[in-house]
């Protein structure tokens, strides 16, 4: 752990954050508690987004995962919370297969890490961060991501006008 | 005299436009290592190893801490200006007593509320609780650090600036489902959950008339934003195309509803649900809360004339006249008048007046104002004087003609008939 | 469809009627008084015309009272306060002075001279405290209170007025008529910041230093 001046320090503090408030969402006991905690998570994730200078996708993180998909997590688990503190009773089997799969996927992405070409720590060169709004505004709509978007657009069409189309009154003809 | 204020305080952290270093960096490089040598009690050889990197963590720290310490005092200011304005509206005096024509009595609410007992339920969420008001509060100020004051005056000039300003006003939300929640009271739940769906539709046509205004600018830094109507009144992006000018309307009543003022502040409103999500809050919570709201409020009102109505640059367009710093405040002070002034002239909406409003109103118009302002960049490509002109043409005539049509049928309406025995 | 439309412009135009009428609302002038600092209604003649008989603030011509303690006893709210000593038998101070009430409801304080009593087609003269003389037609007269003797020294005489109910009940029952309720405006508005401000003592214990010269006026 090198210490490469002020920018590894803030790494290192969003990692510290991102990686505790997940051990929380798992383990703390109140649902509602974990369900905040991984609102901080999200935060960390973002932040993390900017070390990968993506900026874009850092805003983007926030505005949809804690604006919007946390807020319906939030309804869920506030309107259908029929008990709240979750004792779960684990078995010491379980314990150590649960161990066991963590350790496999923790190898794994060792792996994928190792083997990723054109990684490099974080610079501490005073480089500035390239905006990515217009590459990615680009990609999407000249480039090879076009279709996907589009795709992808027409699904969430279909997925809103089937949650309008199921959510609203029966207009029942009155003879 | 404007001017020299300006230079004093545009000679700290400066942000050109060119370079996005980190400005702390070099602050603390370039003055603040050679000033350690110039102190009395400080041994030399301190400032030629001083690290760089604890100079910059200093500098950024003090730079919170004159934001911290300069910035809450603007609620402190609203909250009188919004009780002199509604009760000079009201034909009464508003607060007298309390310092001369009552200018001191924001400080004495806050000293009384301080005195307050400290009340948590006691079923409640206590952590939650806890930290509701904080991240309502933090997150109402967060949004003031992109919001440029000045030629140089901002503590960052983001990349993203006016979308991480929407990314920050998203996480409010949370705080108010926190402190609805935590209160163990079904009304505060309930006026949570409503406050929470009614902040988020509402973020759809904000961020919709915001792309309008990103659409025109091409590029999303408030600094460009500003830069761009930098050439006098008629340059402002409100008055560039008709479809920014019904954009600007659209993103003040949205702005409206993000803050839960009135009309739109069922949530919170006094007869209504009994003050909502804040029910159970007492004492300096409550002022956290309250300290806020006004901040949001100053915020949004700070955006709207960002980006709508020129930022800080003046009107004229080679001389600085109603520029700069105070015709910046000048103009958001105004949008925040406004924003009173029609507290008091509107009734509250209903929750599902409010969502209709929302989603068939607002909406639509939002869209149509993307398409309209697509096909004029297809049409113009560049801001001329015949664009502007046309623009403003189209404007004053929309409104002469929306106003003889609608205003004739307004008056063809069928007189009431008595009814036929 | 033209709903749609008709509805968008409704809405605009009627938010634009009520801010002109809010904005013109701003330039009108408060109706605010400061109340203790400014009392511009008491310039408004019909504003305050308090009605004979009002019962305002308490008052007792001391000089007068003779120390009965009727309206201690008869106080409901137990609002008056009285210390008395008395003088030796047979001795008194002075005599406490007529009223003379006259059909228009207004009193004269004084000292009735000759008898106190209403003789048709005379004439009543009354001296007054501060030395003037009235004459007043007999036919004016509804009633006139007898003189009373001051057989007692007053040390304490206090009114607390926050307790008084303004019944009424204690200038009914005193003999002298020296307890009255103010019926004008010095008897309605006297709020003081202090509680303790309302207590008003009425005793005053310099009216007995001249009391040798009393004394010899009483046996005149």
């Amino acid at each position: 752990m090198e210490f490469a001046g002020i920018k590894s320090l803030i790494f290192y503090a969003f990692a510290l954050l991102t990686v505790a408030s997940a051990v929380l969402v798992v383990t703390v006991r109140n649902i509602v508690h974990a369900a905040f905690s991984l609102m901080i998570t999200l935060f960390g994730v973002a932040g993390l987004y900017v070390f990968l200078q993506a900026d874009f996708l850092a805003a983007t993180q926030v505005i949809v995962y804690v604006g919007g998909i946390l807020v319906l997590i939030l309804f869920g688990v506030m309107m259908t919370s029929g008990r709240l503190q979750m004792r779960i009773q684990i078995e010491r089997g379980q314990l150590i297969l649960g161990g066991l799969v963590a350790l496999l996927i923790l190898l794994l992405l060792f792996g994928v890490i190792s083997n990723t070409p054109h990684w490099e720590g974080i610079k501490d060169d005073g480089s500035t961060l390239e905006p990515t709004t217009r590459t990615i505004g680009e990609m999407i709509m000249q480039g090879e991501f076009l279709l996907p978007f589009e795709v992808v657009s027409i699904l969430l069409l279909v997925a809103l006008i089937g949650a309008a189309l199921i959510s609203r009154k029966e207009v029942r003809d009155e003879e | 005299m404007f001017d020299q204020i300006q230079q004093i305080i545009s000679n700290s952290p400066r942000v050109s436009s060119e370079a996005t270093g980190n400005w702390a960096e070099e602050f603390a490089r370039n003055r603040l290592i050679p000033i350690l040598e110039h102190l009395p009690f400080v041994p030399a050889g301190v400032a030629e190893h001083f690290p760089v990197s604890l100079g910059t963590i200093l500098v950024m720290f003090g730079a919170c801490g004159i934001f911290v310490a300069i910035v809450p005092l603007i609620p402190l200011v609203l909250v009188l200006a919004e009780r002199k304005v509604s009760a000079q509206i009201q034909n009464r005096t508003g607060p007298m007593r309390v310092g001369p024509w009552g200018t001191l009595q924001t400080l004495a609410d806050g000293v009384k509320l301080i005195f307050k007992e400290d009340f948590i339920p006691p079923q409640g969420d206590k952590l939650l609780f806890v930290f509701a008001p904080y991240i309502i509060f933090a997150c109402s100020f967060a949004a003031f650090a992109a919001i440029p004051f000045g030629q140089g005056i901002l503590i960052s000039d983001f990349n993203i600036g006016i979308f991480y300003i929407m990314a920050i006003s998203s996480v409010v939300v949370m705080g108010v489902i926190m402190a609805g929640w935590s209160s163990n009271s079904k009304w505060s739940l309930l006026g949570a959950l409503r406050s929470a769906a009614q902040i988020v539709s509402y973020e759809i046509p904000l961020g919709l008339s915001i792309l309008v205004v990103v659409m025109l600018v091409e590029s999303l830094r408030m600094q460009d934003i500003v830069g761009s109507q930098s050439e006098g009144l008629f340059s402002w992006l409100i008055f560039r195309t008709p479809f920014t000018f019904i954009g600007f309307f659209v993103f003040f009543i949205s702005s409206i509803a993000e803050v839960n003022r009135t009309p739109f502040d069922l949530p919170e409103a006094e007869s209504e649900i009994v003050a909502g999500f804040h029910t159970e809050y007492s004492g300096m919570r409550f002022a956290l809360f309250f300290i806020a709201e006004y901040a949001n409020m100053f915020a949004v009102s700070a955006i709207a004339a960002t980006l709508f109505l020129g930022g800080w640059e003046g009107i004229l367009p080679g001389y600085d006249f109603l520029g700069g710093m105070p015709g910046f405040v000048l103009k958001t002070l105004f949008l925040v008048f406004v924003m009173m002034w029609l507290r008091w002239t509107l009734p509250r909406l209903r929750v599902d007046q409010l969502m209709n409003l929302c989603w068939k109103y607002l909406l639509p118009i939002a869209f149509f104002n993307i398409l309209g302002v697509g096909i004029w960049g297809l049409i113009f490509p560049k801001d001329s004087r015949l664009s502007i002109i046309i623009s403003m043409a189209i404007i004053v005539v929309g409104i002469i003609v929306t106003y003889a049509v609608a205003g004739k049928s307004l008056s063809k309406r069928p007189e009431p008939q008595p009814s036929s025995a | 469809m033209n709903k749609y439309f008709y509805n968008i412009y409704k809405a605009l135009y009627t938010v634009l009627i009520g801010m002109r009428i809010t904005f013109k609302q701003m330039f009108q002038h408060a109706v605010t008084h400061q109340y203790p600092y400014q009392r511009p209604f008491e310039k408004k003649r019909n504003v305050r015309d308090i009605p004979k008989g009002y019962r305002g603030q308490l008052f007792n011509r001391i000089e007068d009272c003779i120390g009965c303690k009727k309206c201690e006893m008869i106080c409901p709210v137990d609002c008056i306060a009285i210390t008395t000593q008395k003088l030796p038998k047979g001795e008194r101070l002075w005599d406490s002075m007529n009223v003379v009430h006259l059909k228009d409801r207004s009193e004269v304080v004084g000292f009735v001279e000759g008898d106190e009593k209403v003789v048709p087609d005379t004439t009543v003269t009354v001296k007054t405290r501060d030395d003037q003389s009235l004459d007043i037609p007999s036919g004016d007269i509804a009633r006139i209170v007898e003189r009373k003797p001051v057989i007692f020294y007053l040390d304490k005489f206090d009114i607390d007025m926050s307790l008084c109910m303004y019944c009424g009940l204690c200038t009914e029952v005193c003999p002298t008529e020296c307890l009255i309720m103010f019926d004008d405006m010095k008897g309605i508005e006297y709020s003081t910041f202090d509680r303790m401000e309302l207590v008003f003592p009425f005793a005053k214990p310099e009216m007995y230093q001249n009391e040798p010269a009393a004394e010899t006026e009483a046996t005149e």
